[in-house]
């Protein structure tokens, strides 16, 4: 019991500041890229920046929905499922995996296609525009995952990170790191954690004030970085060491690298994501179909040379 | 797909340029040539006095009667300024009270922060208006 204590704690202490770490990163790189000064009211080049976005979200006054607490709680529970190292895992089972997605589909979902106000009774307000963006933003990550699940033939997270011995799944699977990095660059983008936000969705939930706010703005930020991490462990190689460097040295290195490609992907994605069809185009017109040639390729490669003995 | 391409190595590419904008008020720019800010009145070096005579030509160019300007004869029975106010809250900074001046007696300065709580105290006379600090290029350096 008090083992399981002490990992909760280090599982939480390591969420919660690399969320601080990455939400300073993406206010001060987000800045950089547009040429901006960027926020430096704080001492120590605004390091307290998001500090204070915090207790300036406390000192309103803001009646919080239930579903920001839903939201929250299912951001926290994402990380049960993904191993930290060999020994940090919370939950270790042998389909983690199924475990992680269906996690992230539920936060995903609860995030966009959750009513975020229904203090005047739109319960499903936009609903079917919700669900296609949410749509929009896993399927392409689902199907790339299907490509790595089939090469790996497991649905254990420590497996595949151990697969990835002599070579990382990103040689292998090129394509699918890049759709993967662009879904949760669009994800970052709708969950109105860039400066601008999608119209009507998530973003507007995530402007609200008081403590709902932050939570929310908190939850979101979990939810990217759930991703990311998923990312980091499924394609290179996760908390593997590498050559004399530790394994979580390593692991730091790569989630932060791909923390700041995806914070390049976002802002390559343009700012002009308000445009439904522009988000359609992305994700329908170029993400799926992509993460679809990518599973008939890794399919079709492995029917060839005969790997699961059907022939 | 190559516009999105783009897009990523622009913003690769900022990250290593120089900034374009300041954090104001900590940091402050030099404003560009010709920027039209407050009025000023223009000194002569060697009696160290103002060299408007308060015509009036200013006055009546002026499209918003943001000045109001008295003269008076001194005891030579030259015409000489007495009163110049100045609403800076109704100048609209267009110039026509430079080009219709005469004597070359005023001028726009490249001072631009105005702004003030109470709008009494936008109402400038002589003595603001002749400040050598409102007049120097780069004052907020």
């Amino acid at each position: 019991m008090l083992l399981i204590l002490k990992k909760t704690a280090y599982i939480l202490i390591i969420v919660a500041v690399n969320t601080y770490i990455c939400s300073y990163l993406a206010a001060k790189l987000s800045a950089r890229m547009e040429l901006r000064r960027g926020y430096r009211e704080t001492r120590i080049g605004g390091i307290g920046f998001p500090a204070i976005r915090f207790l300036s979200h406390l000192s309103k006054d803001h009646s919080a929905g239930i579903w920001s607490y839903m939201i929250f709680i299912f951001s926290m529970l994402l990380w049960t499922a993904a191993p930290f190292s060999a020994e940090l895992s919370l939950v270790d089972m042998d389909s983690n995996l199924i475990m992680a997605i269906l996690f992230l589909f539920t936060a995903v979902i609860l995030n966009l296609a959750g009513p975020g106000k229904t203090g005047y009774g739109v319960l499903m307000g936009q609903a079917s525009k919700r669900i296609v963006y949410a749509a929009a933003v896993l399927v392409p990550f689902v199907l790339c995952i299907a490509s790595l699940v089939l090469a790996g033939r497991t649905f254990n997270l420590n497996e595949i990170v151990g697969l990835q011995r002599e070579y990382w799944n990103i040689v292998y699977q090129p394509l699918g790191f890049i759709i993967s990095v662009l879904s949760a660059a669009l994800l970052f983008k709708v969950s109105g954690l860039g400066r601008e936000g999608v119209q009507g969705i998530a973003a507007a939930d995530t402007g609200g004030s008081g403590f709902a706010g932050a939570v929310s703005r908190f939850s979101h930020y979990s939810i990217i970085l759930f991703m990311i991490y998923l990312i980091t462990l499924l394609y290179l190689g996760g908390y593997k060491d590498f050559y004399f460097i530790r394994g979580y040295v390593m692991l730091g290195i790569k989630f932060y690298a791909v923390f700041v490609f995806m914070l390049f992907a976002a802002k390559a994605l343009g700012s002009d994501l308000s445009d439904n069809r522009i988000f359609m185009r992305i994700s329908v017109k170029f993400l799926i179909p992509l993460s679809l040639i990518n599973l008939v390729i890794t399919l079709g490669f492995f029917i060839y040379t005969n790997i699961y003995g059907l022939a | 797909m190559l516009q999105l391409l783009r897009n990523f190595f622009t913003a690769l590419g900022n990250i290593f340029r120089k900034p374009r904008t300041v954090v104001y008020p900590r940091e402050k720019i030099i404003i560009p040539e010709k920027s039209r800010g407050m009025l000023y009145l223009k000194l002569d070096l060697d009696s160290l006095d103002v060299v408007c005579n308060g015509c009036g030509d200013c006055q009546a160019a002026c499209p918003e009667s943001c000045l109001n300007i008295k003269n008076i004869r001194s005891e030579e029975g030259k015409q000489v300024l007495d009163i110049f106010q100045f609403d800076l809250g109704a100048c609209i900074f267009c110039g026509r009270c430079v080009e219709a001046c005469e004597f070359d007696a005023v001028g726009l300065s490249y001072r631009y922060q105005n702004a003030d709580t109470e709008r009494k105290n936008l109402v400038l006379d002589k003595g603001d208006l002749i400040r050598p600090s409102g007049t120097i290029r780069g004052f907020w350096k």
